[in-house]
């Protein structure tokens, strides 16, 4: 409860049918736009100093040793399966311009802290809740399976990301856990 | 902020500034000499007169905190003089904090004409707290001759014991007790007054009698400030440690430990006094300026930083040095990455240094249970053995508080509810007397907590049947392990359901939640009828410092907890033979399974004359691991590790070393499972 309230102050005023918006961080992933909530996100840095870990998920490239806490680092391109072809499109052409802007946005959800690694950060947008389209029939595939809506703001579409599932160790580990 | 002097005092402040600053600033310097040679009349004489001035220059302008703190200062210094008090360790330094704490108003007033009016109360408290200890009947007769009339009357005005208190304070002076007087301030921000003196109080009832508690203890409190300062009366062998041990507890400002003279009988000098004298040599403790207890060789390592943050020190000057005398860029550029590495490393060091400060041992709350579990028995009559186990199992303080309750709830359910009346066991073939045995163990990242007893075990059946009556739905679905979780439901266990069922008491919902939110363990019960009940609590810490044996694979090392290891061994390939199961080999005239660490990172081990292989123990099994290369043995702080990089369970932990390199802690209880 808290912390909506505290996302809904940093919100913006400007919510055209008073319904609260929130505060998003936007960034890129292979063509698309994404988001997840500000308030989640603790640091965004440049990835560096991975180390690989045996048997990860196969979608996590490894851990960061971030002043001394061991965060895992989510690959969201692996997650939501996205092709690197996609990527290089979605960064203006060439891979050496997908690694220079790529980013891992550290994210805290609970008691867990997780890095995302991603294509590109870009601004903070402001989504008015009522905007958002729950029930996303727009996306289909592994893409529907992690967004828990969707918001269109100024002609962009805007993927919100379920974190939950993105960080699920859950069932859809099951494959990755048979030796 | 206290009333500062007019406006037109600006002259007068100036002077109050020159003068009262040069003052804090020689108090300073004296305590410091008189660090260096505490049996200096003179400079004890010179501080007096010091504080002396300053409180009045203070008092003459309006600033109340600093004229205050001086006055207490003063008076402190006066009882020094006076012989009172003795220079202790301890005094000096809360008087180097009330040094600090002046120049730090002093700083303040001249940088804003104004003073905090609160704040530094610790020091404050410090030190009033030595005062009010002034008028302690002194029980070393050596000390200063006969003290003043006055003052072992004013002890006796102190404290009324009524008839019962005075009988067992008699009783114990038989034994040879001494009597206590133990007062426990507690930070006079902490929200919670009432609770911390309460963590004292039921310690303290562990280790000694406790005759009487000013404010008193029984049922809520009234009004939580009563509790910032706790005096109790208690009698006990011997003053000293286990007093000040007692009183550890988080949010303490200060304990002070006084020996009084027995009040019963004509004189209080007669008689009593004299073998409580001979017993406890002269002032029992000083007063103890926090509860903090770090072992030495924690603050070695934290030192080793400082010194290595002098040199980074030093190391910056002489880039900068060098900047200034036009270095070229790009040594400039070196350095600096140089330097910044190193830097990171240290201050990752440093703060990991910091952290172990707040390991201590589970015997804190476990010391607690044999007085519980003997005064529960005694009043229920149910004659019980209590077994403990792992007590020297270190984990954080916060959590250790945390925990104390939720134990002590398992273990006084046991007894009320667990166990059965002597003549039932009897009738059932049980041993007469019931048993409980608790157990701290650390695997891994996690510390397992067992508390197990050979009562009677849950009732699935019935309570399955009470959640249908309650229209749980699916009840009468559930499975007996899902059964048994309704226990941990809120609501369920509360309507004393569960109580009625032979099963556990009321407020197991609480425990879950403070297991498995607060501390984001996670409780597990498992129960047999007719058997017992055995609730494991598996607390998943940030930090949990275990002795580990490096090994490697490949480039990359690995930790095992020495307490999953049995020893090492070098294997020749040659006795490697296939079982059913897998690979296994000769041990101590057995066979046992061996794996290899390669083959548990998904990769093949490489085929050698020899392998070098640690024994693992798991309970009774045993099992090989083949490591590429055994390191060394070596302390480490355990994380967690997220599931997202452990989804197979293959690791319990990982652990940052000295220099930045990451540690996988491998979970070595596979070799059960394999046994099961």
């Amino acid at each position: 409860m808290m912390k909506e309230d505290a996302a809904d102050a940093q919100g913006s005023p400007s919510s055209a049918q008073g319904s609260p918006s929130r505060r998003y961080v936007s960034f890129i992933l292979g063509t698309g736009r994404y988001c997840v909530p500000v308030d989640q996100v603790m640091q965004i840095i440049r990835p560096q100093g991975i180390l690989s870990v045996p048997k990860a998920a196969p979608f996590v490239p490894g851990v960061i040793n971030l002043r001394g806490d061991v965060i895992p680092v989510v690959s969201l391109r692996a997650r939501l399966g996205i092709s690197d072809a996609q990527a290089a499109q979605g960064a203006g052409g060439t891979a050496g311009n997908v690694a220079s802007r790529a980013r891992i946005i550290i994210i805290r959800m609970g008691s867990r802290v997780c890095g995302l690694m991603v294509d590109d950060v870009r601004e903070i947008v402001d989504i008015n809740e009522a905007s958002v389209q729950r029930e996303s029939n727009q996306e289909p595939g592994a893409h529907a399976q992690f967004t828990g809506g969707v918001a269109q703001r100024d002609g962009t579409l805007f993927l919100i990301l379920d974190l939950q599932r993105v960080l699920s160790a859950g069932r859809d580990l099951q494959g990755a856990a048979q030796v | 902020m206290s009333a500062a002097p007019g406006p037109d005092d600006g002259r007068l402040r100036r002077a109050f500034l020159e003068e009262s600053e040069e003052l804090v600033q020689k108090l300073g310097e004296t305590l410091s000499a008189l660090e260096a040679s505490p049996e200096s009349r003179e400079l004890v004489n010179e501080i007096f007169r010091l504080t002396h001035s300053l409180k009045s220059e203070a008092a003459l302008m309006g600033y109340t905190s600093l004229s205050g703190l001086a006055h207490l200062m003063e008076d402190v210094l006066g009882q020094i003089r006076s012989g009172d008090l003795a220079l202790s360790r301890d005094v000096l330094d809360r008087l180097v904090a009330g040094a600090d704490r002046a120049a730090v108003l002093m700083n303040e007033i001249s940088q804003s004409g104004k003073e905090s009016e609160s704040g530094a109360e610790d020091v404050v408290t410090g030190l009033s707290t030595l005062i009010a200890d002034r008028r302690r009947p002194v029980a070393r007769p050596a000390s200063n001759g006969a003290p003043p009339a006055g003052e072992t009357a004013d002890g006796n005005r102190e404290t009324p014991f009524n008839e019962v208190e005075l009988r067992r304070i008699a009783e114990a002076r038989d034994r040879g007790e001494s009597l206590v007087r133990l007062t426990v301030t507690v930070t006079p921000d902490e929200p919670m007054k009432f609770v911390r003196a309460f963590l004292v109080f039921s310690n303290l009832e562990q280790a000694v009698n406790v005759i009487k508690v000013v404010p008193a203890m029984d049922g809520a409190p009234v009004d939580d400030s009563l509790y910032g300062r706790t005096v109790f009366y208690l009698t006990a062998p011997l003053g000293g440690d286990t007093l000040k041990d007692a009183a550890r507890v988080d949010q303490i400002a200060s304990v002070t430990v006084e020996q009084m003279d027995y009040p019963s009988g004509g004189s209080p000098r007669d008689g009593s006094g004299a073998p409580a004298g001979t017993e406890m040599t002269g002032r029992t403790a000083p007063a103890e300026k926090t509860s903090i207890r770090v072992d030495t060789r924690k603050l070695d390592e934290l030192w080793s930083f400082v010194a290595e943050l002098v040199l980074h020190k030093a190391h910056m000057s002489r880039l900068s040095d060098g900047v200034a005398r036009g270095m070229d860029a790009e040594s400039i550029r070196e350095e600096l990455v140089e330097s910044s590495d190193s830097l990171e490393k240290l201050s990752s060091g440093m703060q990991q240094a910091m952290r172990d400060t707040r390991m201590i041992p589970i015997s804190i709350i476990f010391n607690k249970f044999p007085r519980l579990v003997r005064d529960l028995s005694r009043k229920l009559g149910k004659p019980v053995d209590l077994v403990l186990s792992g007590e020297d199992t270190e984990i954080d303080r916060s959590i250790i508080e945390a925990l104390s309750d939720p134990l002590t709830h398992v273990i006084r359910n046991s007894l009320d509810h667990g166990l059965e009346f002597p003549e039932e066991r009897v009738r059932l073939g049980k041993p007469e007397r019931g048993k409980i045995t608790v157990s701290a163990r650390r695997q891994g990242g996690t510390i397992v907590i067992e508390l197990a007893d050979d009562g009677r075990g849950l009732d699935t059946d019935r309570i399955r049947q009470k959640a249908i009556s309650l229209g749980i739905p699916g009840a009468a679905a559930l499975g007996d392990a899902e059964v048994r979780e309704l226990v941990f439901l809120p609501g369920f266990s509360t309507k004393d359901v569960v109580t009625d069922l032979s099963g556990r008491g009321v407020g197991m919902d609480v425990v879950a939640t403070r297991i498995r939110n607060d501390l984001r363990g996670d409780v597990e019960l498992v129960s047999e009828e007719g058997k017992g009940t055995r609730i494991i609590l598996r607390l998943p810490l940030t930090l949990t410092i275990v002795n580990s044996l490096l090994v490697a694979d490949e480039a990359q090392m690995y930790a095992i907890p020495l307490s999953d290891l049995d020893s090492t061994a070098k294997v020749p390939a040659a006795e490697i033979s296939l079982q059913e199961g897998g690979e296994a080999a000769p041990w101590m005239g057995d066979t046992i399974s061996l794996y290899s660490l390669a083959g548990l990172l998904g990769r093949e081990r490489r085929p050698r004359e020899e392998y070098f292989a640690v024994v693992l123990r798991h309970g009774e099994s045993r099992g090989f691991l083949v490591v590429d290369e055994l390191i060394e043995e070596r302390e480490i702080v355990i994380k967690p590790v997220d599931d997202l990089v452990n989804p197979l369970r293959l690791f319990s932990g990982v652990s940052v070393l000295d220099d930045g390199q990451l540690v996988f802690i491998l979970d070595t209880s596979f070799i059960r499972r394999d046994n099961f």
